[in-house]
């Protein structure tokens, strides 16, 4: 099904699947409000059906419960109200789920994640094939889905072992934020981690406010040439770097002692350096162009390198997405089941 | 003061490599040899790695030495820097008897001390010096490379000492030639503490003259 609501609304696998759009497209009424345990609630109706999503999770978060609420829609379910859909995912949990719920999830994993897309988005990454839970998470990132969901479904599409998906989908996503950012983990874990490094060059990030970007750049500090940034945007602020401050992303530290422990007196060793960058909670939506060069700062040869991100700050979304005209509320109004 | 600043080869820049040891035992071997050109840092490197295989530029100075021991030291125009990379191997021009020379002796020091240091130069030795680098003090916004202890350590250094403070002087300094072009410190010089020798300093290599 997941793939014949593709093939009808030309949808470009080329890039990650716009849901939202989606279910605007289909002529259903989508709204962001507060709903406490409840992630999405489906409401059928005529002549709009509407879809409401709680407005405080993640928008990876809410673009799965978007996908899973479509799912209802697309099989022409009656009223759901859905909680907390990760915990499904846990494996074994949702074979007790009711058929509808099954078939609602399943769409939501194909319709957002189908095997080409996946494929396309480990390709993007340079990623190739994953390797780690960090590559799951960059995808996840990239792709717009929650981390649980997409270790899944990477064994789904056999492009990875189930067995290798199993154990990353056990690893809660905050401890990967954790590991990723150390102590510079964002305050609300609602709010994600970026990690990006070479292969992100000239690439776009679709942050939100809060959200914290984890640079990791190649260096040699020996050398004397470094990163410098040439561009930080306004509403973005450094927190940390790892050559001047003890913080380190968790898994630096790791590379960092392989290393030294080859030969103690190396000099000359790369040494990857971190950056740790906050969108600020009260950043304006737009796009922010953030500009590093590597080179000796007291000469004025050219610089040996360059880094480039474009970072797209998008809102959280609240309330209706449609606009006044198009609107038509079952009898209740929004958020009734 | 000892200052041998004088009695160098011309500063050089190792560019985005990490090539230090080479370029600091070049020009230990610069001071110390009887030759009149300049001699190899890809040479270093490979002889290094003839020791100590591995992949990268990075090379304890330890193993540079030991290295050239065995295989002798090229000269810069028989192996110029990165043509080729020395992971292509040597080439036929540096390989050939009339364009390497033997490596003067040499001996680790027990310790990278201040004093020992000092006491080296003093018997007309070359000092290679390898530290671990915190990262502001080698941008050098101030006149001389010094760190409080504890400071974040990102990589080491290797740097060719040329000086140092005599006895009785109030600031204890080594001077140090390093491989970042002559825009760097005071022509490519810089002064280093005492106190950041012995919170970072990890090991000292002393090159006779032959």
């Amino acid at each position: 099904m997941a793939s014949e609501i593709h093939a009808d609304l030309e949808i470009d696998l080329t890039k990650p699947v716009d849901v939202f759009g989606t279910i605007q497209q289909l002529g259903v009424v989508l709204a962001f409000r507060p709903l406490g345990r409840v992630s999405g609630v489906y409401v059928p109706g005529t002549p709009a059906s509407g879809i409401l999503l709680h407005d405080g999770h993640p928008r990876t978060r809410q673009r799965y419960s978007a996908g899973h609420e479509l799912g209802h829609h697309v099989f022409g379910h009656d009223a759901e109200i859905d909680l907390e859909p990760d915990a499904g995912l846990q494996r074994g949990a949702n074979e007790r789920w009711p058929d509808h719920e099954k078939e609602a999830e399943a769409f939501a994993a194909w319709f957002l994640m189908p095997r080409r897309l996946l494929r396309v988005g480990l390709e993007h990454l340079g990623i190739g094939d994953p390797t780690d839970p960090y590559d799951v998470y960059a995808l996840s990132l990239w792709l717009g889905t929650s981390y649980t969901a997409t270790a899944r479904q990477l064994a789904v599409t056999r492009l990875v072992q189930q067995r290798l998906a199993d154990e990353w989908a056990s690893i809660p996503p905050a401890n990967l934020k954790r590991a990723l950012a150390g102590e510079m983990v964002p305050n609300d874990l609602h709010n994600d981690v970026w990690w990006l490094d070479s292969r992100h060059h000239m690439q776009p990030v679709d942050a939100r406010p809060g959200d914290r970007l984890v640079l990791t750049l190649p260096e040699i500090p020996s050398s004397g040439f470094s990163w410098t940034f040439t561009s930080v945007p306004t509403q973005m602020e450094l927190l940390a770097d790892s050559y001047r401050e003890q913080w380190e992303p968790d898994f630096a530290i790791g590379r960092r002692e392989v290393a030294a422990a080859d030969d103690p007196e190396r000099a000359g060793t790369e040494a990857e350096r971190s950056f740790v960058l906050e969108v600020s909670p009260e950043a304006d939506i737009g796009v922010d162009h953030l500009a590093l060069v590597k080179d000796q700062t007291w000469t004025d040869e050219e610089p040996s390198d360059n880094y480039e991100l474009l970072v797209s700050v998008k809102a959280p979304l609240h309330g209706v997405q449609m606009s006044e005209a198009e609107l038509v509320l079952p009898p209740g109004g929004e958020g009734t089941a | 003061m000892i200052d041998l600043e004088t009695e160098q080869s011309p500063v050089r820049n190792q560019g985005d490599r990490g090539t230090c040891t080479g370029f600091a035992v070049s020009g230990g071997h610069d001071w110390m040899g009887s030759a009149e050109e300049t001699r190899s840092a890809e040479d270093v490197i490979w002889a290094a790695r003839q020791n100590r295989p591995g992949a990268g530029d990075g090379v304890s100075v330890q193993a540079a030495l030991t290295g050239l021991q065995t295989n002798q030291h090229a000269s810069e125009p028989a192996w110029p820097y990165g043509n080729p990379h020395w992971s292509e191997g040597r080439p036929k021009a540096a390989g050939e008897t009339a364009n390497r020379i033997a490596l003067p002796p040499w001996r680790r020091l027990n310790a990278p001390s201040f004093e020992a240091i000092r006491d080296e130069l003093a018997r007309d030795c070359a000092v290679v010096l390898t530290v671990g680098m915190v990262y502001d003090a080698w941008q050098f916004s101030q006149d001389v490379i010094d760190a409080k202890p504890g400071e974040k350590v990102p990589g080491r250094h290797a740097v060719l000492v040329v000086g140092a403070s005599e006895k009785g002087e109030q600031m204890e300094v080594l001077k140090v030639k390093n491989s970042w072009g002559t825009g760097w410190g005071n022509g490519g010089y810089a002064l280093l503490s005492r106190d950041y020798l012995e919170a970072y300093g990890v090991c000292a290599h002393s090159i006779e003259a032959s």
